[in-house]
């Protein structure tokens, strides 16, 4: 099933790569990214990358129908929707990878090379990874949860959007100084910037003592990573306990 | 053979008993499952097919009891559940190669094989490279017969198939049901009456969760035979008759009312009425409604 799932799941690659390629070019025509630019560029691709799979998540998951027909072939649930989403899950993050790796080697016009390294300087390349996983992984729980929760595939998109758009503003109110900065640890869209030595300006004066954003992070993302798992757990238990016939709506 | 003792199904939030202490035997052949929308018969479905568990009681297939053999049983069942949405972005092959897989065959020459097969059964030559979606009602309802067969299981499991069927693909659907029958337990629910009219054998009524007739379609019938009448009559003796009798069916024609009514004696000068299973049926609910 998961052999399966994987070919029929190449489309969404260049689809992805598609999408990205051109959000990135409306946003940042120009592969000449300075700074202040930089921290936007990882943020808009955090954000299209989750938007994109929670689009993908209702396309795929599989309906009532699927799930009933899997339960009589002794097929489970969970299996069935992980074969189903883990393809595309890796699709996905790949594309993503391809894009930030063209914008890091492809030159501008012959005249300068792009300066990406600032986006993701290159020790910082792990924490990218583990930043955007944590992300993805949340709002796919969150997800989850409410599709399971509601038995209805637009009313968590629109709480997803929702909660992204709260913690985007709080997010642009750290890097501005206008928080505190204590306040990133709840915000899921912490990203690897805060902890690079390329933070907005207004960070870097207010703390001297960068290690606090470090610790920050790793808080922020063990923090996010197991609220994600227990938004999963409930979500399994709310499907096993009443609503297992129901799968996951229509 | 597929035994159901005192099976009890409370949903959680549920206010009352979707299933109350149901005990069924269900033999080889077209077994009929009739009963009002929301009476229990999709819950009923779900639980032999194993989708969902009961709260309470116990179903046994041949003997075992289900729970200590759902792996073995789930090998040997097909099931077509009430919702028509299959996969509208696959082709009837694709889709049947899903199924295949899901059910366990590994082989592609195989699952080719038998795809074709099932294909031809169900009457959908000619239709492999169209997908789903673009797929009428009774087709959709011939490829939901074509995934429930393939492996050849001896238990076919299915759920008010007919519902929004245009009369002649209602009719192909009909006979192609009685094709497939042979050797095998299939279990029918249905709330149309005249869908199991010549199908089946035996009939279970379930009505508010409760078993309301279990037994032979003929005894069932013959049970109100001699007792059914038709008059044509007035609005008021159609009033009457709903007071006095079990009235099973109402039709007017050119300002005149058709009644089929129960009564162990003709009421106005009403003409005796060979009895249908709908008279049966509308009778055991206590008459037709308004």
């Amino acid at each position: 099933m998961l052999k399966r799932s994987f070919c029929r799941s190449l489309f969404f690659f260049p689809l992805t790569l598609a999408v990205l390629l051109f959000s990135t070019y409306i946003w940042y025509p120009s592969p000449l990214i300075t700074p202040p630019q930089a921290a936007g560029f990882a943020d808009m691709t955090e954000l299209v990358v989750a938007v994109l799979l929670v689009a993908y998540c209702s396309l795929l998951l599989p309906n009532r129908y699927e799930i009933e027909l899997s339960l009589t072939c002794g097929v489970k649930t969970a299996k069935l929707a992980f074969c189903r989403l883990l393809p595309v899950l890796i699709d996905t993050l790949a594309a993503l990878y391809v894009i930030l790796a063209f914008y890091r080697y492809t030159p501008y016009d012959g005249r300068e090379r792009p300066h990406i390294p600032i986006v993701i300087p290159e020790h910082m390349k792990a924490y990218l990874a583990v930043s955007l996983f944590v992300t993805t992984l949340f709002f796919t729980a969150l997800y989850f949860f409410f599709r399971v929760l509601t038995r209805n595939c637009y009313i968590p998109v629109v709480i997803c959007m929702f909660i992204e758009a709260v913690f985007g503003g709080l997010c642009k109110d750290i890097q501005a100084g206008n928080v505190a900065l204590t306040r990133c640890r709840f915000d899921p869209f912490i990203s690897v910037y805060m902890i690079s030595d390329k933070l907005p300006n207004a960070l870097a004066e207010q703390y001297a003592d960068l290690s606090v954003l470090s610790h920050a992070w790793t808080y922020n993302r063990i923090l996010f990573f197991v609220l994600a798992l227990l938004l999963f757990g409930a979500a399994y238990l709310v499907l096993r306990r009443e609503h297992l016939h129901q799968g996951f709506g229509e | 053979m597929i035994e159901i003792k005192a099976l009890t199904k409370v949903y959680p939030r549920g206010k009352k008993k979707a299933l109350d202490s149901v005990s069924l035997t269900i033999p080889q052949g077209i077994f009929g499952l009739i009963g009002r929308n929301g009476a229990g018969k999709t819950t009923l479905m779900r639980i032999v097919a194993t989708v969902m568990d009961a709260t309470g009681g116990e179903i046994y297939i041949d003997g075992s009891p289900l729970k200590d053999c759902k792996d073995v049983f789930r090998s040997s069942l097909g099931y077509l559940p009430q919702s028509t949405k299959l996969m509208p972005r696959l082709n009837i092959v694709e889709f049947l190669d899903y199924v295949c897989i899901m059910k366990g065959m590994k082989e592609k020459a195989e699952r080719q094989e038998k795809i074709a097969s099932v294909i031809e059964t169900v009457g959908l030559v000619g239709e492999e490279k169209k997908r789903l979606g673009k797929y009428s009602g009774g087709m959709l309802r011939r490829a939901g017969i074509a995934q429930a067969i393939i492996g050849d299981p001896k238990v076919l499991i299915i759920d008010e198939p007919t519902t929004g069927l245009d009369p002649e693909e209602r009719l192909y659907f009909l006979n192609l049901l009685s094709r497939i029958a042979m050797e095998r337990t299939i279990i029918f629910s249905t709330h149309i009456t005249a869908d199991i009219e010549h199908l089946c054998k035996n009939i279970c009524i379930l009505e508010q969760g409760e078993v309301k007739y279990l037994g032979e379609k003929e005894a069932f019938v013959s049970g109100i035979e001699g007792k059914l009448w038709t008059y044509t009559g007035t609005r008021e003796d159609e009033e009457q008759l709903r007071r006095d009798t079990v009235v099973t069916s109402v039709a007017y024609v050119d300002g005149a009312a058709e009644i089929r009514y129960v009564s162990n004696e003709p009421i106005f000068d009403a003409k005796p009425a060979t009895p249908t299973l709908e008279d049966a049926y509308i009778h055991a609910l206590g008459g037709v409604k308004r």
